[in-house]
């Protein structure tokens, strides 16, 4: 049996202008990050050292003045309460990633405009943009500024430490790219998710009402 | 040790007024409040020059990936200092690259598991 035969599927709106355009700027931003960080690094040879730093440098940079935005949004629009961790239902949707999608079960968490993540992905994205990528940052920014450091009393800093530990987050945001990328096609079609990050419109499966816990914002009636 | 006098006007005891080692090294010292025998050698040693002055001419300054490269680096005798693009990090390239892999695999797998049961229920 398929999730199509068993559930009406409903079109719902998900993801707002700004919150489209801030996830594909975002992503624009991060794969340059990712092909001229490695290169610096010294893995391969594609624009040339200087080139390669220059690039990552000034996107870098733009990276940060454009996550400020995005950090404003969250918090001005309350978006920030789809980001609150729960255990709730978790264990479910792991049971779902490892043996329900293979025979064809519905998701035991669907997406809804209050709650358009699952515990699982509120856990991630959390870890994503509240600790992985503003690290990534913070170490990027004092990388670039290591001439500073004495002025800014930063002396103690070793540039090993801070070099090795921007390395590690640039794996840690690669591995989540491979992870991120597969699961687009893990929606109820192979294309769904794409399609809403695109029009902001998802086909999600009808169900009862958000529990409560799932919503974002309390005030609004829960029922 | 000897501390030279170099520099100076035209007459004085300096080695670039005089050209004579001795006059300029008595100078130097004296002028340090060091003692000089009068005795003196050369030994050879080797200087590092700063790589952002006396480069010539500007046109075969040096590129960025002279230094900052891993095979052939100009400061390849250099250690003790971390120099981007020349030092990575072994243990952290070696544990990222096995994250990466494994993502990839696990993808893999779980999007083979994924298209045969596809297969099976549509068969």
């Amino acid at each position: 049996m398929n999730a199509n035969d068993t559930c009406k599927m409903v079109n719902i709106y998900l993801y707002t202008r700004y919150e489209r355009f801030w996830h594909w700027l975002q992503s624009a931003l991060i794969a340059v990050l990712l092909v001229t960080g490695f290169e610096a690094n010294g893995l391969y040879t594609l624009l040339g050292f200087k080139t390669a730093v220059d690039v990552h440098n000034f996107v870098g940079l733009a990276w940060l003045i454009a996550f400020a935005f995005f950090v404003f949004w969250v918090f001005t629009t309350g978006e920030w309460r789809q980001y609150i961790p729960t255990t709730k239902k978790m264990l479910l949707v792991i049971r779902y990633y490892m043996f329900g999608i293979f025979r064809g079960e519905p998701h035991p968490v669907p997406k809804r405009t209050d709650a358009k993540h699952n515990p699982l992905q509120r856990l991630v994205y959390l870890s994503l943009a509240a600790f992985l990528l503003p690290l990534q940052m913070l170490t990027g920014f004092l990388y670039w500024s290591y001439n500073s450091w004495n002025a800014w009393g930063l002396g103690w800093l070793s540039l090993k430490v801070v070099a090795a530990v921007h390395l590690a987050g640039g794996f840690a945001i690669l591995s989540f790219l491979v992870v991120h990328i597969y699961m687009i096609t893990a929606g109820h079609s192979l294309t769904a998710h794409t399609r809403a990050m695109i029009c902001g419109w998802e086909e999600v499966e009808e169900r009862d009402a958000v529990e409560e816990w799932e919503i974002k914002s309390r005030a609004k009636n829960p029922a | 040790m000897l501390v030279p006098h170099l520099f100076g006007p035209p007459g004085s005891d300096a080695y670039w007024a005089k050209y004579d080692w001795k006059t300029a090294l008595e100078s130097g010292q004296k002028k340090a409040g060091l003692p000089f025998s009068g005795q003196f050698d050369f030994v050879e040693t080797s200087y590092v020059f700063p790589t952002t002055h006396m480069v010539a001419p500007k046109d075969r300054s040096v590129s960025c990936n002279e230094c900052h490269a891993k095979d052939n680096s100009r400061m390849a005798g250099i250690t003790g200092v971390y120099l981007p693009g020349r030092d990575g990090n072994r243990v952290i390239e070696f544990l990222g690259w096995t994250a990466v892999l494994a993502s990839v695999a696990g993808v893999l797998l779980h999007a083979f598991g994924r298209a045969v049961s596809r297969s099976r229920k549509e068969g």
